[in-house]
């Protein structure tokens, strides 16, 4: 598989402090990496960056592009959405999608408008007679009618309600995503995308802490659910976190077998929000 | 020009529609609606200077008897140029304001980030802008133009006939419009190259400003000239007045670009035309093109504008 991103000892630093400290990670083709960090941890320094809208240091290949120095040809093999990236709000839909399709050599008008015809948006509505959840499906519709190679979502569902949010990404499973695209996505909501991810990559104040396919999560982390009695030995193989539950406590263990660890209770997958809060620790 | 750079264009227009694309029509029918008022009440002006008793009718007398045609032609050019000036004044404050904004508005409403995530290049966003300022307004200013003169010389011929003149003899073999259009244009395309340094610098503010472009376009010439008196310890203001002069004059060409003067000498048939000859001084206009004056305001327009698609790349104030 050929990696889509390449980012090595990429920093960035404003005034004050380094908003991202010599990350390195790679994005392969056709994966959905979830980019996930708390609050200022350089998450959208990193998209930025990579979408060629900020300067950077260290070396960041994005599809074969130097981002910066090349973003308008970059930006025919990406597009994106972000929830700072709103849509003008004085445009027409009929507008919009006539303005995309004619700047944007891989636009497909019959597809943007087959998923539009399945939303209330109209062409002749203006953005700001659009409730917020149709401007994320306008936004959508336009982007998925591009056939991009990488698709950054930057907290796309930011404000929307659970039934727009589901299907936000229901759609863009089933009628967008295939073995060709990759998509990297940021969001708070990590409960509602994680089935959908197949790598993670968390940042900590500026670093990588971790970078792991959801297969290697799998493998390398479980959770433990240990009654009283047996809570001294399990703590004995050195837990990443605790945390009470129903009278009992979950344990993570970093690199415990589950045939190791189910000796000291009930074995379960590890969630990526309670892997989140274990790795990030107490800055979370 | 490219299908890609028409659909940049498309989109300056989509957003500016009412201020690019209805103002000339909008001036135009203000001004018929101030020609039939005053139109409608000459029929109340009384005069005694002969039988008629109607100051109008009058004046047609007049015309018709102690002007010859050479000085009558001269009043409908000069007619027609000065409507024309209302055109200009309106739509040089329309383009002011379009390129203070043009730049900086996207930003405020936080869309900058959908453009920049199509691929287009600063170089031609910035490109887009420039054109519709200097292309695409006055455009559509000739077209107002044309349209609302039109309507006014029908309505003048019509107002002399109700007053018993004879449109044709009057009004209508006198008036020369498809010249004055033409000229028009040619004088649109001059102004197109002298105003260039102003309309790149609002651009320049434009991008910029994290607020308040119109303060940023303003404070440094002002600021330069407080900084020459207080360095000199004088107000005999060398840089400064050079820089001011430059602006002035950008200044008056923008609401003004030619001057009227319908000086027709003396008013008797038999002496002829022995004033001035032109109802619009085309001539300034022209020598305008073979100045100094232009070709540095190009050069320092070309050079603003490269400052601006420089700052469009790199201010990223997007952040939250």
């Amino acid at each position: 598989m050929s990696a889509v991103i390449t980012a090595r000892n990429l920093s960035k630093r404003f005034k004050q402090k380094a908003a991202l400290d010599n990350c390195s990670f790679n994005v392969e083709q056709g994966r959905i990496v979830g980019l996930i960090g708390p609050n200022g941890a350089g998450k959208t320094t990193a998209l930025k960056a990579i979408l060629g809208l900020t300067p950077y240091d260290g070396e960041l290949t994005v599809l074969g592009h130097h981002p910066f120095k090349d973003r308008s040809a970059l930006m025919q093999d990406v597009s994106f959405i972000a929830d700072v990236a709103i849509l003008p709000r004085w445009i027409r839909v009929s507008e919009a999608i006539k303005y995309v399709e004619g700047v944007h050599p891989r636009f497909v008008r019959a597809k943007c408008e087959r998923f539009l015809s399945a939303t209330e948006v109209k062409p002749s509505m203006r953005v700001r007679e659009l409730s917020k959840g149709m401007i994320a499906q306008l936004h959508l519709a336009l982007v998925m009618a591009i056939d991009a190679r990488l698709l950054i979502l930057d907290e796309p569902t930011l404000g929307l309600d659970i039934l727009y949010r589901r299907r936000f990404y229901e759609q863009l499973l089933n009628d967008y995503f295939d073995e060709s695209r990759t998509i990297l996505v940021t969001t708070h909501q990590v409960e509602e995308i994680e089935h959908i991810l197949t790598d993670l990559l968390f940042i900590k104040s500026g670093t990588i802490a971790l970078a792991a396919s959801m297969e290697e999560v799998a493998e390398r982390y479980c959770q433990v659910l240990v009654g009283n009695d047996r809570l001294e030995a399990a703590r004995e193989l050195r837990p990443i976190s605790e945390r009470k539950l129903l009278g009992k406590t979950a344990l993570l263990f970093d690199g415990v077998t589950p045939a190791q660890a189910r000796e000291y209770g009930e074995v379960h997958q590890v969630g990526v929000a309670d892997l989140f809060v274990a790795v990030m620790g107490g800055t979370a | 020009m490219s299908a890609r750079f028409l659909t940049l264009v498309q989109r300056e227009i989509w957003e500016h529609r009412g201020g690019l694309i209805y103002t000339p029509f909008i001036v135009g029918a203000v001004m018929i609606g101030l020609f039939l008022l005053t139109g409608g009440s000459t029929f109340y002006w009384k005069s005694t200077i002969d039988g008629s008793g109607n100051m109008a009718e009058g004046a047609l007398k007049m015309a018709e008897t102690q002007l010859n045609p050479a000085q009558m032609q001269l009043i409908g050019q000069a007619a027609l140029w000065s409507t024309a000036l209302v055109w200009q004044m309106v739509m040089f404050i329309v383009v002011f304001f379009y390129c203070l904004g043009s730049l900086y508005d996207d930003r405020r409403d936080r869309s900058v980030l959908f453009w920049k995530s199509m691929p287009v290049s600063d170089l031609e966003t910035v490109l887009s802008k420039v054109v519709t300022a200097v292309v695409v307004a006055p455009l559509a200013m000739l077209a107002g133009l044309i349209a609302g003169q039109i309507v006014l010389m029908l309505l003048g011929g019509i107002l002399v006939a109700m007053h018993g003149g004879n449109p044709w003899k009057l009004v209508w073999s006198h008036l020369n419009p498809f010249l004055m259009w033409a000229q028009f244009a040619v004088v649109q395309c001059v102004q197109a190259l002298y105003l260039l340094p102003l309309f790149a610098w609002l651009m320049l503010a434009s991008a910029f400003a994290r607020g308040r472009p119109f303060l940023w376009a303003v404070l440094p010439p002002v600021m330069l000239s407080i900084a020459e008196s207080w360095l000199r310890f004088t107000t005999d203001f060398v840089v400064s007045k050079v820089i001011w002069e430059f602006i002035a004059r950008r200044f008056a060409a923008g609401f003004a670009p030619v001057s009227i003067n319908a000086d027709f000498g003396d008013t008797n048939v038999n002496a002829g035309l022995s004033g001035t000859k032109y109802a619009a001084n085309f001539d300034d206009v022209l020598a305008r093109v073979a100045s100094l004056d232009l070709w540095v305001g190009v050069a320092i327009g070309i050079a603003f504008l490269a400052g601006a698609i420089y700052l469009r790349r790199y201010r990223d104030d997007s952040t939250s």
